[in-house]
């Protein structure tokens, strides 16, 4: 789905995990390389989508 | 455009979607275009992205928080579960046995493990918490409560002399292997 970012699902980590996604979601927003894979975050990983 | 406009109290109703791209929010107020929308609606995520006809596999996971009077002593440290039973279990399972619309769901399963208490400034204790699979279901449980407080009598006695003041339940957004979700969502 172009022009959609997704930044959830951090349970109850997200304080401490916000530094990093902001990364991912800068590098996504400016359409830079991300700073990390993104596969293990790719919300269709569970199957369906 | 440099800058950027904050746009407070004001309600995502919905995603706004133009064919095969998401072209802003509709809100109480209006319409928002947007070249780029990044979805963090925690917990509330997934019924958002459904209306776009999305699929975000983040699902609420409640917990209930307890708060006391100021405390006549101080914590040193903030205490938090690294490792509860809760975490153990949550990372050795592909999905939740009691998450909604799996099989042995039971909405009533006696609440989660996990401990973690902070203190405020003034002193108050906020206590927590509890793990459910309830969606968005704000309201708290004795059983819940209950078990929030003896939980932090276990660690620390003199919680028993407090008088609590209030009580709540949040939402985490939850995703079955503890990781989020980031990044492009691709078609």
């Amino acid at each position: 789905m172009n022009g959609l970012v997704l930044a959830t699902g951090h349970d109850g980590s997200g304080i401490g995990m916000s530094p990093v996604s902001a990364r991912l979601v800068a590098a996504a927003v400016t359409k830079a390389d991300p700073p990390l894979p993104l596969e293990p975050f790719d919300p269709r990983r569970f199957g369906d989508s | 455009m440099r800058g950027a406009t904050l746009v407070t109290g004001t309600e995502v109703l919905s995603l706004l979607r133009r064919g095969d791209r998401i072209a802003g929010v509709t809100t109480r107020t209006g319409d928002l275009e947007a070249e780029t929308v990044i979805l963090a609606g925690g917990a509330w995520s997934s019924p958002l992205a459904a209306t776009a006809n999305l699929r975000v596999p983040v699902t609420p996971r409640q917990g209930m928080v307890v708060v006391t009077e100021p405390a006549p002593f101080r914590l040193r440290h903030v205490l938090k579960p690294i490792k509860s039973d809760t975490d153990m279990w949550r990372f050795s399972q592909p999905w939740p046995p009691d998450a909604p619309g799996r099989p042995g769901y039971d909405p009533n399963l006696p609440p989660g493990k996990g401990m973690g208490m902070a203190q405020t400034v003034a002193g108050n204790l906020v206590i927590g918490s509890t793990s459910r699979f309830v969606g968005l279901d704000r309201a708290p449980t004795l059983a819940g409560i209950r078990y929030v407080l003896e939980s932090a009598c276990r660690i620390a006695p003199a919680i028993g002399q407090l008088r609590m003041l209030r009580t709540w339940a949040g939402f985490r957004p939850y995703t079955p292997d503890g990781l989020p979700c980031s990044a492009p969502l691709r078609a």
